[in-house]
């Protein structure tokens, strides 16, 4: 009877804390010096930093450096000025006046249609992003492709990324198949299964985490998709890695795609430089 | 018998605080304060790297401002097995010639601090300091990005600059549950990225 009372009594006092949540300090015993901040340059606050600021841009509800807008704001930046903003404006078929493109007219129906009919993108919505790897293969630099979704687990509400297709260059796939290599035992549905995806805001550094993955495991199949297709390509690409013949070094070119109002597909791509305009911006529009 | 039963007892409490933890889940208020105590935490880590940088402080207060810069990055990691594993994160610096480089972050706070090419070294930081929207991974922790801004200047000993560039610097964040219910912000990765290099000689 003790023990029970005694079970009951600490059962609910652990889960009573269990529930707070509280952000732990790390104590500081440092000697202050203090080092003068200088003001920000107008290229640091507009510059759009994260996919989580474009897209709050987007939808018309942050202002400069994450400041929610306000009325008096969105009278001195209409949604239509403030969606073109978010457009490359170093962009060749922008630039050139006298360039044929469709695209600056294309431009101006996408932000019409947005501003019509009030679009948002969700924070929920699917993200694709196309990239390349950077690597060394026998000792010579080699690049190779890869697409990955970022998708939103509507059971836990949690987000991952997850590779969904690889394409080798042709010096891997020849190789390879020369050597004639047989599949090795991958358990993949398991892998696939167990491994929790890379974290959601992979985007945002240059997929580094990708990187690690791929060297320190020497394994992609736990990163693929459970539904996407074991292609020969990526076992090719988990039998290179397994035997240390592929490293990588790092992810460029990173390419971001989203779909807005089933019409419309946004390409973002990250244009890190002295200018406003800059940071996450939208480098392509397809229109469906 | 009784002590058997109690260690059980204490061992399934344990774990139930634990599995709680990991699988709670916060409001909108809680990300809110998670992003302004992250702001905080990146005006540390910029202040001990102004500090490890600058040579006309004292050799052990330098050292000091790497302890403590380290010891806001999460270096813990665990293998397949769940064995815990020290693991440094990682300085990515594109520079502005397109070469990319990547440093442990204890390599990249020991060579700020050398840096025997330059005797007289100016780290400026702005005061901004930006962090994305948290989101929940997979792993039930919360992801976000910290941004901050810095710039570096390097003389030599007539006080001659040699060395001008200007960085963006992104650092992965990571709010982590621990046993407790509590949450810790821990940095990650950093990517650095070259907006202007100046290399003067």
């Amino acid at each position: 009877m003790k023990i029970c009372k005694t079970f009951i009594f600490l059962l609910l006092s652990f889960l009573s804390k269990a529930q707070e949540t509280k952000v732990e300090n790390i104590k500081d015993s440092t000697s202050i010096i203090i080092h003068k901040k200088t003001r920000p340059e107008a290229f640091m606050l507009w510059q759009v930093k994260s996919v989580s600021e474009f897209i709050s841009r987007f939808n018309y509800q942050t202002y400069i450096d994450g400041k929610e807008m306000t009325d008096s704001i969105k009278n001195i930046f209409p949604r239509n000025h403030y969606l073109m903003k978010l457009f490359n404006e170093d962009d060749e078929r922008l630039m050139n006046k006298k360039s044929k493109s469709n695209y600056p007219q294309n431009i101006r129906q996408f932000v019409e249609s947005v501003c019509e009919s009030e679009s948002k993108i969700s924070p929920k919505a699917a993200i694709q992003a196309t990239l390349v790897l950077n690597g060394n293969y026998l000792g010579k630099a080699t690049k190779l492709k890869m697409i990955l979704e970022k998708t939103f687990n509507l059971k836990d509400s949690t987000v991952s990324w997850r590779i969904k297709h690889i394409q080798l260059p042709a010096e891997i796939v020849q190789k390879e198949v020369a050597k004639k290599t047989t599949t090795p035992d991958l358990k993949s549905d398991t892998l696939r299964t167990k491994y929790k995806g890379l974290y959601p805001n992979a985007q945002d550094v240059a997929f580094i985490s990708l990187v690690q993955e791929l060297n320190e495991a020497k394994r992609v199949l736990p990163l693929v998709s459970p539904q996407a297709t074991i292609t020969k390509e990526i076992t090719q690409l988990e039998n290179v890695l397994q035997s240390g013949d592929l490293t990588i070094q790092h992810a460029s070119n990173i390419t971001l795609k989203m779909l807005i109002n089933s019409r419309y597909q946004i390409e973002l791509q990250e244009f890190i430089r002295e200018k406003e305009n800059s940071g996450w911006l939208i480098s392509n529009l397809i229109i469906h | 018998m009784k002590k058997v039963v109690f260690t059980l007892i204490i061992i399934l409490l344990f774990s139930v605080a634990k599995t709680k933890a990991q699988s709670q889940s916060v409001g909108p208020e809680q990300l809110k304060e998670f992003k302004e105590l992250t702001k905080q935490r990146v005006n540390d880590l910029t202040h001990y790297i102004q500090q490890i940088g600058d040579k006309s402080l004292n050799d052990r207060l330098r050292q000091k401002s790497i302890k403590l810069a380290i010891s806001l990055f999460d270096t813990l990691n665990y293998d397949e097995k769940g064995r815990k594993i020290l693991r440094m994160p990682t300085v990515q610096v594109s520079r502005k010639d397109g070469t990319v480089e990547n440093i442990p972050i204890k390599t990249y706070f020991n060579n700020l601090y050398k840096l025997p090419r330059f005797p007289k070294v100016e780290i400026t930081s702005y005061d901004l300091s930006y962090c994305s929207d948290f989101e929940k991974g997979a792993d039930g922790n919360y992801h976000a990005t910290a941004y901050y801004y810095q710039e570096f200047k390097g003389f030599d000993k007539n006080e001659q600059l040699l060395y001008h560039s200007k960085d963006r610097k992104a650092i992965e964040v990571t709010e982590k549950p621990n046993a407790k219910g509590n949450f810790t912000i821990l940095f990650g990765n950093i990517i650095v990225v070259e907006t202007i290099q100046m290399p003067n000689e």
